[in-house]
This record gives C-alpha cells, sequence and structure tokens, in this order.
C-alpha cells in the first residue's frame, strides 16, 4: 500500500456518498488520499476576492469534518486524508495538484446523479491529458466506473 | 342644539364597530384553530372563512376606508415579508427575480387591463387597475408548503422575492391607475414620470431611513421589546415620510411611494439592523410580524367576504371566468418566458424546469389584491364597474387559494421537489430518540446524585440508557450510510446552527463590554461572511443533490489510464 490517490470534487461541499467510494477504493492501494474541492467560477460567479477565501475557508471546515466522520464511521481505516480547496477551472486546478503531490489516481465526483454529462466527460479527458494519473469517475448510483 | 345625541350617536358607532372587530377577532381565531388542526396554510382557510362571512350581514358591519387600508393594512404584509427574505439570499437571484417582478407586473397590468377592458367593457383605467392589482402574488399558503415539505431554499428565495417586488410594483401601478381615473391632469409621459419618480424616491426613503434606523440603533442592540417596537416604528414610519415627503419641504404635492419605502427599509434593517439579534430575539420578533401579518390578512379576508356575496359572484361569472383564464395563461406565458430568458442571460442561475412549475401554479393571488380592491370606491369609479372588479378579484382570489393552493403541495412533491421524504423522518426518528434517552439518562443520574435514587438503582438505570444510546446512535450511523445525502444536509444545518451560537456568543461578550467595539464589528463581519459562504455552499449541494441515492450497490468498477478507455 503507497502512494497518493485523489478524489475531486467541484462546485459544492462534496458527496458523502461518491467521497466514501473513493476512500474505500484508496483503502486498499494508496496510503493517502487527497480530498480536491475545486469552487469553480462556473458554479459560483460573481464571487469577489474576499468571499472567494471565505468560501474555500468554510468548504475546508465542512469537509475536515466530513472526512474525520468517514474514518470515524469506519471508511479507510489506514489511509490518512488531506483536504485542499482551491480556486479556479477544475481541471487546470486538479492537474496543478497532480503534478505537486505526485498523485497516480485521480477519481472524479459526477456533479449530477448517474448521468455522465458533456461536461463531466471534458474534465475527465483534460485530467487525462495534462497528467499521467489514472482517472476514474465516481458515479453516486453505480460506483466507480 | 343639544350635544347630547351626538355623543350618544358616536358612541353607539364606536361600539359597533369595536363589536365588529371582536367578531372578526374571533372569526380568525377559529380559523387559525381550524388552520392548524387541518394543516392548511391559513390563508387557504381565511378566504374559506372569508366567504362563509357574507352571512354575518348586519352583525359585522366593517367600513375601513381606503386611505386606511393602504396605510394601515398593507405595509406590515409587505415589511414582514422583507424580514423572512435576507439581502444575502436574494442578491444572488436578483436578476430573475426583478424580471419577474417589473416586466411580470407590467405585462399583468397592460394584457389582463386590455383583456377585461376589450371583453366585459370595464373602463380602462379601472381595468388597468385590475391588471396591477392581481397581478401581486401571494406567497403565504406557498411558503407554507414549501416548509412544511422541505422545498428548496432557492425556490422559497425565488417566490418570496418576486412577490416581494411584484407587490410594491402591483401597488405603484395600481395608484397611477387609481389616479389616472380620478382624472387629475393624468397623461401617459407625466405616469411614466410619475412612476419612476415616485418609485425610485419611495426606495430612496426607505434605504436611507432603514440604513440609519439599523446601524445607528438596531444594530447595536439585541432586545426584543426595542427591536419589535422599533420595526414596527420603521414600517410605518418610512411609508409615512415616503407619502408625506413633500410636507418636510413645504410642497404638499410632491409624494413617494410609501410601498417601495415600507419594502427598502425592511430589507435594509434586515440586512444590517438584525446581525447583531440572538435567535431568541429574532424568534419574537417574527412571531410579532407573524402576528400582526395574520390580523391584517384576517381582516382583509373578511372585509372582501362581507363585500362581495355569493349572488354577486354568479351574477359575475363570465367576468370571473375572463379574467380567470386570463390570469392563468399569463402567468403560464410570463414565469416561463421570463425563466427561460433570465437562464440564458445567467446560465449559472439557470431556473430549473421544475421550479418553473412550481412558480407557474404557485403564483396564488391574495391579500394584497384583496387589500387593492377594497380601496376602488366611488365616485372616483363607478358602482358596477367597482362591483365587477370586486368580484373578478374576488374569484380570482378564490379560485387560486381554493384549487391552486390545496394542489400545490402534491405538484412539488410529483417533481420531487419534496425535501422532506421518508428517510428525513427516519433520520430524525432516530435523532428524537436520542435527544430523549439522553434527556432521561441526564435526570436519572441527577437523582441518583441527589441521593433520591439508591445509587446501584441509578446506575442500572443508567447503564440501561447507555446501551439504548448506543443501539440508538448505531442505527443512525447505518441509516447515514444508507442515505449519504442526508449526512451533508445535517452537516451543514449543524455548521449553521453553530454559527448562530457563535454569533450570540459574541453578542454576549460585546453587551458585557468585554470586547472592544472594533473587535466585535470585525469579528461580526467574519461571521456573517461566513453565514453567506454557507448558504452559497448549501444551494449548490441542493441543486446538485442526488434524489435517492443506493450506496450498497457497488455496481461496475473501472478505471482508465491516460488516453486508454476500458
Amino acid at each position: 500500500m503507497t502512494g497518493t490517490a485523489m478524489y475531486v470534487s467541484w462546485g459544492g461541499t462534496g458527496r458523502a456518498n461518491g467521497f466514501r467510494r473513493s476512500l474505500r477504493q484508496a483503502e486498499a492501494n494508496f496510503d493517502t488520499l487527497v480530498y480536491l474541492a475545486v469552487i469553480d467560477p462556473e458554479t459560483f460567479p460573481g464571487l469577489d476576492d474576499r468571499l472567494g477565501q471565505v468560501v474555500q475557508e468554510e468548504l475546508k471546515w465542512l469537509l475536515d469534518t466530513q472526512t474525520t466522520l468517514a474514518q470515524q464511521q469506519g471508511s479507510g481505516e489506514g489511509v490518512e486524508i488531506e483536504v485542499i480547496v482551491r480556486s479556479g477551472e477544475v481541471a487546470a486546478q486538479t492537474s496543478e495538484v497532480v503534478a505537486e503531490l505526485g498523485v497516480t489516481t485521480v477519481y472524479v465526483g459526477s456533479p449530477d446523479s448517474g448521468r455522465t454529462d458533456d461536461a463531466v466527460a471534458t474534465v475527465i479527458e483534460q485530467i487525462r491529458h495534462r497528467t499521467n494519473a489514472t482517472v476514474a469517475l465516481v458515479d453516486e448510483g453505480d460506483g466507480i466506473i | 342644539m343639544s350635544i347630547l345625541p351626538l355623543l350618544v350617536a358616536e358612541q353607539s358607532e364606536l361600539i359597533r364597530q369595536e363589536t365588529a372587530v371582536v367578531v372578526l377577532l374571533a372569526i380568525a381565531a377559529g380559523v387559525a384553530v381550524l388552520a392548524k388542526r387541518l394543516r392548511f396554510p391559513y390563508t387557504v382557510a381565511l378566504v374559506i372563512a372569508g366567504f362563509g362571512a357574507s352571512a354575518l350581514g348586519e352583525v359585522v358591519n366593517v367600513s375601513v376606508s381606503p386611505d386606511l387600508i393602504l396605510a394601515l393594512l398593507v405595509p406590515p404584509l409587505l415589511f414582514e415579508a422583507t424580514l423572512a427574505l435576507p439581502w444575502k439570499k436574494l442578491r444572488a437571484d436578483l436578476f430573475p427575480v426583478m424580471l419577474l417582478a417589473l416586466i411580470g407586473t407590467a405585462a399583468g397590468t397592460l394584457v389582463l387591463g386590455a383583456l377585461v377592458n376589450q371583453t366585459l367593457g370595464v373602463p380602462w383605467a379601472a381595468a388597468f387597475a385590475f391588471g396591477a392589482l392581481i397581478s401581486a402574488t401571494d406567497p403565504v399558503a406557498v411558503i407554507a408548503f414549501f416548509k412544511q415539505l422541505g422545498a428548496p431554499k432557492r425556490l422559497t428565495v425565488l417566490v418570496e422575492g418576486e412577490s416581494l417586488f411584484n407587490d410594491a410594483v402591483a401597488v405603484v401601478a395600481f395608484t397611477l391607475a387609481v389616479k389616472a381615473a380620478s382624472g387629475k391632469g393624468f397623461t401617459l409621459a407625466g405616469g411614466v414620470s410619475d412612476f419612476l419618480v415616485v418609485s425610485f424616491g419611495g426606495l430612496a426613503v426607505g434605504i436611507i431611513l432603514g440604513y440609519l434606523v439599523g446601524e445607528v440603533f438596531l444594530s447595536r442592540v439585541d432586545d426584543a421589546l426595542i427591536e419589535t417596537s422599533t420595526t414596527l416604528a420603521l414600517a410605518y414610519g418610512s411609508f409615512l415620510l415616503a407619502e408625506d415627503f413633500g410636507l418636510l419641504f413645504g410642497r404638499p404635492d410632491v409624494h413617494f411611494s410609501g410601498i417601495l419605502a415600507v419594502v427598502a427599509a425592511g430589507l435594509t434593517v434586515g440586512t444590517i439592523g438584525l446581525k447583531n439579534t440572538s435567535p431568541t430575539t429574532r424568534i419574537t420578533l417574527e412571531h410579532f410580524w407573524s402576528l400582526l401579518t395574520f390580523l391584517v390578512n384576517s381582516m382583509v379576508f373578511l372585509v372582501i367576504g362581507l363585500s362581495v356575496t355569493f349572488s354577486d359572484l354568479v351574477n359575475h361569472l363570465d367576468a370571473v371566468a375572463i379574467s380567470l383564464v386570463g390570469v392563468i395563461v399569463l402567468r403560464v406565458v410570463l414565469v416561463y418566458g421570463l425563466a427561460e430568458f433570465a437562464s440564458r442571460v445567467m446560465p449559472s442561475r439557470h431556473i430549473p424546469a421544475a421550479y418553473r412549475q412550481v412558480m407557474t401554479w404557485g403564483g396564488l393571488r391574495g391579500a394584497i389584491s384583496l387589500a387593492l380592491v377594497l380601496t376602488m370606491t366611488t365616485p372616483v369609479f363607478d358602482a358596477e364597474t367597482v362591483t365587477t372588479v370586486q368580484v373578478m378579484t374576488y374569484g380570482v382570489v378564490l379560485f387560486t387559494l381554493l384549487i391552486q393552493g390545496t394542489t400545490i403541495s402534491a405538484v412539488i412533491t410529483r417533481l420531487g421537489l419534496a425535501g422532506t421524504g421518508e428517510s428525513e423522518l427516519a433520520q430524525q426518528r432516530h435523532q428524537a430518540r436520542i435527544a430523549m434517552q439522553r434527556a432521561g439518562q441526564l435526570e436519572v443520574n441527577r437523582l441518583g446524585g441527589e441521593g433520591v435514587l439508591l445509587p446501584g438503582m441509578a446506575d442500572a438505570f443508567a447503564d440501561t440508557y447507555q446501551r439504548d444510546l448506543q443501539t440508538e446512535a448505531e442505527a443512525l450511523r447505518t441509516h447515514f450510510r444508507q442515505h449519504p445525502e442526508l449526512e451533508t444536509a445535517m452537516l451543514l444545518q449543524a455548521r449553521r446552527d453553530a454559527l448562530v451560537a457563535e454569533r450570540a456568543g459574541l453578542t454576549d461578550m460585546s453587551r458585557r463590554s468585554l470586547i472592544d467595539e472594533q473587535v466585535a464589528r470585525e469579528l461580526t463581519v467574519t461571521l456573517n461572511d461566513r453565514m453567506m459562504a454557507l448558504d452559497l455552499l448549501e444551494e449548490r449541494w441542493e441543486r446538485d443533490a442526488p434524489p435517492t441515492v443506493n450506496p450498497d450497490d457497488e455496481g461496475s468498477t473501472s478505471s482508465t489510464k491516460t488516453g486508454e478507455t476500458q
């Protein structure tokens, strides 16, 4: 068990379900799971710098709690979780963090239940092109596809 | 001439009016009890009671002057709505809200006015007055169902926001139509110019007064009595100041919109004046304004019920039918058209199809329309016109509240917008049991500590409670594993409660002068920003939240390396 995997969620608080799936996947293969939440301008339009910063901090606070809770409930035992919140375009931010932390597998959260729409497919494609990591879509309804 | 008969007559009139008010209050109280028991929004129950009130005839003979209705009854209806709608939440959807309020009300005034003029021969000014007053939507019943069913908060903001502003715009347009009917030198160009001056003047008066009262006064206190009485004074004060603004400068002909002043003052004071208000004070404030709104609603619904008889409705069935069809068709066109336009202009604030359906069917009419129509009297309008417009208004209100109002919850549920499903109720049951068992455990420990219970018995009780608590906590954990979306919702709610508690703690420190005012202000701004951030995150989460998920269904797993597809 070695290396770093990363769960990417964008535009919200993240989904307990998608994250837990990633954590269970990471449990068997990795010792660290990075939870990257990206606040993208498309889903949070018109945020000024100050409010953008506060949204980042608040999201970090919520995700720290959520990840702690997940581990308390027995998911991802032995996996170290690191929460990172960034603002900007999803694929670009993800690629940067992949390069910075040497992430080998990326689980991308689907922003809608059971549906892989064009936006998600585009993001996945962009991450694949910009990094050497394995990229998988974590779907709410059907697990990791 | 002796003044005694006059005094006796005056006293008898006073007693008659007092009796009428007491009877109306008794009916309102009865309606409230009934509505609560039947789990009906009270406006729906009131419209039925108002319909039956006509049977009371001479027993309840209330005469309320048009000016009194506008000055006394309308301001609380609008002010209460502003307190329930924080500016921060409204700001994100201001564009669609203003589109619906401004374009919707303007189109309603013109199209419905033209319709009743051309088909029923209602004179132009009265027709436009009807178009304006019937464009004001009443969200009370719809919002009550939203709360009951746990509908998305954004939908609530859209419905409440539209209603708040279209009420204000409708009142201004209605006033202009009445002015035109009175024939006081009204021209179209003059009307548009008046509309702008009156509207912006009213908004300016409201913002300035709301800011002064909020910033200088309310933001520094946390006291239920002070805040309640101050907001009451502000609601009526802003109305009076705007309406009689010219008197301050010896120009009695200068008037601004008192209604818009009330709305602006309410929004301003709600945003800056109540930031230090503790949850307890806020609850008192909300109860006070709810009571006042309930009394005003009761008065308006019962008075219109006394004014329009069943035979009036039957005799004007064609007018009611035409206006009703016009109102419904126009609502469909406006909501779908304007929501689509707003979504194209701001794709990030897209209004989903399900929201549009609820907003269309939820466009009920209520107290503002009835209050305005009660101000239409002779000799400004002829008696037949007054009766026709009153009956049309009452007919539309009756239909929307009785038919749309009682079926909107089914629409919300069918569209999958009801948040409180079985899974959430099950979560609440677990939480309630845990809270109950904790309370029981604490009491047993207290009795044991005081020696009321034998030490061994207290320990045995406590152990049993502990075992029950562990079982219940495990059941709740299992439930969250099965419904992970509930966990995020609970996390967000808990964070919100925690921030409210932090604010109360800060207010307490400030009130006891333990921290400098500058520190209190800095931290208050930070807390407000955090609340705002949480609102944004919650709204985003609501938009994406899956309706139902089953985490035990792991499904297929596949992953791809760069450039590969599996």
